[in-house]
């Protein structure tokens, strides 16, 4: 058995589809940079990273693509507070998509030396998590 | 010889050179439109001949804004370079042979040493009103403009000098009688080519017009002038243009010689507008250079031909 | 990573340097944009420069983020259709489609939709695409100082547009798309219309090769200029005709089609040879080529029957997620949709959308290229990405 079956088998919890006809590998998050790498290893391209604000948990979902396999969805779950591996030694690319989910939710990439705010005004903290409310009345004013 | 006479020279100057300006800018927005599949001005007068005057009118009016300066009294010299400029455009349309076949006065001896002599002055005036001021696109475009003149004011020094020397004369009215009575656009072509290379980089058109590029250095070191100033900067510019085209057609095409006869300067006049139409056709139909680009082809490429110019004018100067 | 050490500097982002001070070591600092007129859109580069070279680059974002994700969140997928299309104003159709698809896949209604209705779809696509490659003629001849070219450019893109007003009713946002199907049906007269517009584009064409690509000063601007190689943008998962320029014959389209009418008439893919901005220029002006020629067959081959598959609005979504990836104008146009299900008020609802396209990588691919560049080169190469600022912040 290869040590990439032996580090898949340990970090893989669930295969599934995606209604897109995406296949999608969760796993565990310790597993999570090891097994990017390992794709990236197999020529796969970062396309993009989204992050799910569930209710005590933070989904990531990283989609790969290759020109011979196709699309796959490497998703793991953190809890808040848990940091996660960043990627970005691997992927370059996903430098400001990972910034973007620390804006967003708070997720801190470990090793992301671009963990600021990219998007937003400093006025406004963690915007997509489930618990901020949309406001009516534009806030704050720009401050460069 | 009667001194008085002479005063009247900057005046004609001024009255043909705005009215050349008028006239240019005119047709370039008619020519444009033309190109472009548009109209072009239509409103303000007949065909839209006064959409200038009305664009002049507009800029009279508008505020005046400096940038900061520092230390103050350069100040004055930044604010008033435009002035300046104009007044030294002034002087070299003043020593083009045009105000003088107009006024019917006897022409300056050796006008085109004096003429080369303002020619390199502008850019002494620019660096040195530009270099305090605190607005970067400023002095970016400054030292462009400065690097742009270095490479091409020999072009263009050398394509003039080309047919005087050809002709062993620094007068004008000498030289535009051409080799024999032979145009020297026939006789020296690529001293034509040259000089138009070396008119369109001094006067910053568009495949040489790095110092002020819009999309890059935002205009250039004529940013931050505003209202009065930019329209004497405006008028500053196309004079010395006006100058250089009229340079280039009295030395090649010419002079005043044409038929049938008309009134004296005439042709002259309908020659540099001529070149001028020529050259907005090259301001349309092309892109820009970039700032290496510009150099390298400046010393690599127009400098030797200007030179080969010369030397081929040497020859016919020592065989004729 | 020095890929990443651009945020060296990113203290200065809230406190720009006002003095000016220029010496050969610390070179002046320099904002080109968000108000710079090579820059299309609000944003731009804080750059460090020594002479005329770029010795860094920060990127300047943050002034076009509309939090469309989090409005996303409070509509239901009707009313996110107009949302969808909002992401970048020049390929609204494209988007919308990677919307609805998404949308469609996670009802489970991809099936019903017409045939008619995705010809139809990929016809309005095609169509956008050109005027969206046509946007980025004009403006990359303007930022390197042709004045013909936005006026060329402007009018070509105007026969499109009033191609898609006649057949949408709108000349930016379309919102021509519908979950299940299209919202009107094309004419015959329409079809004809499209068909000698189409052709009086093709005859046009040959005026970009002579304007762009064959005049000697433009070559000087962009051969050799900007190179990115592929194994580069591979690393960044650039997509689009970016990718395609450094000859990655990677195209949607072509390779997974997801629509039905361009399997049926098959899709060329335009490669560049060495990734430079020449070459990203010439794949566009072939995309363009070939999006006429995809147009022009699928109107040839338009089948006849309804143009809506559902016929009541879709205010409800099922439970779980849906990815969708549609080739842009700009790379992958892709639509997260999560939902958790149900018919309340809050399940109508997606839980979360998200929305990516390549053009978030490109921000700080642009920087990281752009530290040794000579400011005019720089604007040449930002340029040729044409990267829309609106798409990728969102």
């Amino acid at each position: 058995m290869s040590e990439a079956a032996r580090l898949l088998e340990r970090a893989v919890i669930e295969r599934g589809y995606e209604a897109g006809g995406i296949p999608i590998l969760r796993v565990r998050p310790e597993y999570y940079h090891d097994v990017i790498g390992l794709f990236a290893g197999m020529e796969y391209m970062f396309i993009s990273l989204s992050a799910i604000h569930w209710r005590d948990l933070f989904e990531v979902m990283v989609l790969l693509y290759s020109l011979e396999q196709g699309p796959v969805i490497i998703s793991t779950f953190i809890r808040e507070n848990e940091e996660i591996d960043s990627i970005v030694d691997v992927f370059p690319g996903a430098y400001l998509y990972e910034a973007e989910a620390y804006e967003m939710f708070g997720i801190v990439f470990r090793g992301n030396p671009g963990l600021r705010k990219h998007f937003t005004p400093p006025e406004v903290e963690t915007p997509l998590r489930k618990e901020y409310e949309l406001q009516e009345t534009p806030i704050g004013g720009w401050r460069h | 010889m009667n001194v008085v006479e002479y005063l009247r020279v900057p005046q004609i100057s001024l009255a043909l050179s705005i009215g050349f300006i008028y006239l240019c800018v005119y047709t370039m927005r008619k020519l444009m439109a033309r190109v472009t599949w548009r109209i072009g001005p239509k409103y303000v007068g007949p065909a839209g001949f006064f959409q200038v005057f009305a664009d002049i009118l507009k800029l009279m009016v508008k505020e005046d804004v400096l940038p900061d300066v520092e230390p103050r009294y350069m100040r004055i010299i930044y604010g008033s370079a435009p002035f300046l400029l104009l007044g030294l455009s002034l002087a070299l349309v003043s020593a083009t042979p045009i105000p003088y076949l107009v006024a019917h006065i006897e022409p300056l001896r050796n006008s085109l040493i004096w003429l080369l002599l303002i020619l390199s002055l502008d850019i002494v005036v620019l660096i040195v009103s530009t270099w305090y001021v605190s607005s970067k696109y400023v002095f970016i475009g400054s030292y462009r403009a400065l690097a742009q003149m270095l490479s091409y004011d020999a072009v263009l020094a050398m394509s003039v000098l080309a047919p005087a020397i050809a002709s062993r004369s620094a007068d004008i009215a000498v030289v535009s009688k051409g080799l024999h009575g032979l145009w020297y656009v026939v006789s020296l072509p690529l001293g034509f080519v040259t000089g138009l290379v070396g008119v369109l980089a001094e006067i910053e058109a568009v495949p040489f017009d790095v110092p002020e590029a819009p999309t890059e250095v935002v205009g250039g070191w004529e940013l931050e002038y505003t209202g009065p100033r930019f329209l004497s900067l405006f008028l500053a510019k196309r004079m010395e243009a006006f100058a250089l085209f009229v340079l280039l057609a009295s030395l090649y095409l010419g002079g005043d010689a044409g038929y049938p006869p008309l009134p004296r300067g005439t042709w002259l006049f309908i020659k540099a507008f001529l070149v001028a139409v020529l050259v907005m056709f090259i301001v349309a139909s092309y892109p820009r250079y970039s700032l290496r680009g510009v150099l390298s082809r400046g010393w690599r490429v127009w400098v030797p031909l200007a030179y080969a110019n010369l030397v081929l004018a040497m020859i016919y100067s020592a065989l004729w | 990573m020095e890929a990443l050490s651009t945020t060296s500097f990113s203290a200065t982002r809230h406190a720009p340097p006002t003095t000016f001070i220029y010496d050969e070591d610390s070179g002046i600092y320099l904002s080109m944009g968000p108000q710079h007129p090579a820059m299309h859109g609000p944003w731009g580069f804080r750059v460090k420069l020594q002479g005329e070279v770029i010795v860094e680059a920060e990127p300047i974002t943050g002034y076009i983020h509309r939090g469309l994700e989090k409005l996303f969140e409070k509509r239901n997928p009707q009313q996110g259709l107009i949302l969808a299309e909002r992401v970048c104003f020049m390929d609204n159709v494209n988007w919308q489609l990677a919307y609805v698809i998404s949308v469609e896949n996670l009802l489970g209604v991809r099936d019903l939709v017409p045939r008619r209705a995705e010809w139809l779809r990929a016809i309005a696509a095609e169509l956008n695409r050109i005027a969206s490659h046509f946007l980025f003629l004009a403006t990359y001849g303007h930022d390197l100082g042709l004045m013909l070219a936005p006026v060329f450019a402007f009018r070509e893109r105007d026969l499109v547009i009033n191609l898609l007003d006649a057949l949408t009713g709108h000349r930016i946002t379309y919102n021509y798309l519908r979950i299940g199907g299209v919202a009107r049906d094309a004419k015959p007269s329409w079809i004809n219309n499209a068909k000698r517009n189409l052709k009086e584009l093709r005859k046009r064409m040959n005026r970009y090769y002579d304007l762009y690509l064959s005049s000697e000063i433009f070559a000087e601007r962009t051969r050799g200029k900007g190179v990115l190689a592929a194994e580069e943008l591979i690393r960044h998962g650039v997509t689009g005709p970016v990718l395609r320029a450094s000859r990655v014959p990677l195209d949607l389209r072509a390779t997974s089609p997801y629509l039905e009418p361009y399997e049926a008439v098959g899709v060329n893919i335009a490669l560049g040879r060495n990734g430079d901005n020449y070459d990203r220029v010439l794949v566009r002006i072939k995309e363009i080529e070939e999006s006429i020629r995809i147009a022009e067959e699928l109107l040839e081959t338009l089948p006849y029957g309804k143009i809506l598959g559902i016929d009541q609005p879709v205010i409800s979504l099922r439970r779980g997620y849906s990815y969708s990836v549609v080739e842009g104008s700009r790379g992958w146009f892709q639509f997260l949709v999560v939902s958790t299900g149900g018919f309340s008020k809050k399940g109508s609802m997606p839980y979360r959308v998200k929305i990516s396209n390549p053009c978030i990588q490109m921000i700080y691919l642009i920087a990281e290229k752009l530290r040794g560049m000579m400011l005019s080169d720089a604007i040449a190469f930002i340029n040729s990405m044409d990267l829309c600022i609106g798409g990728a912040e969102r």
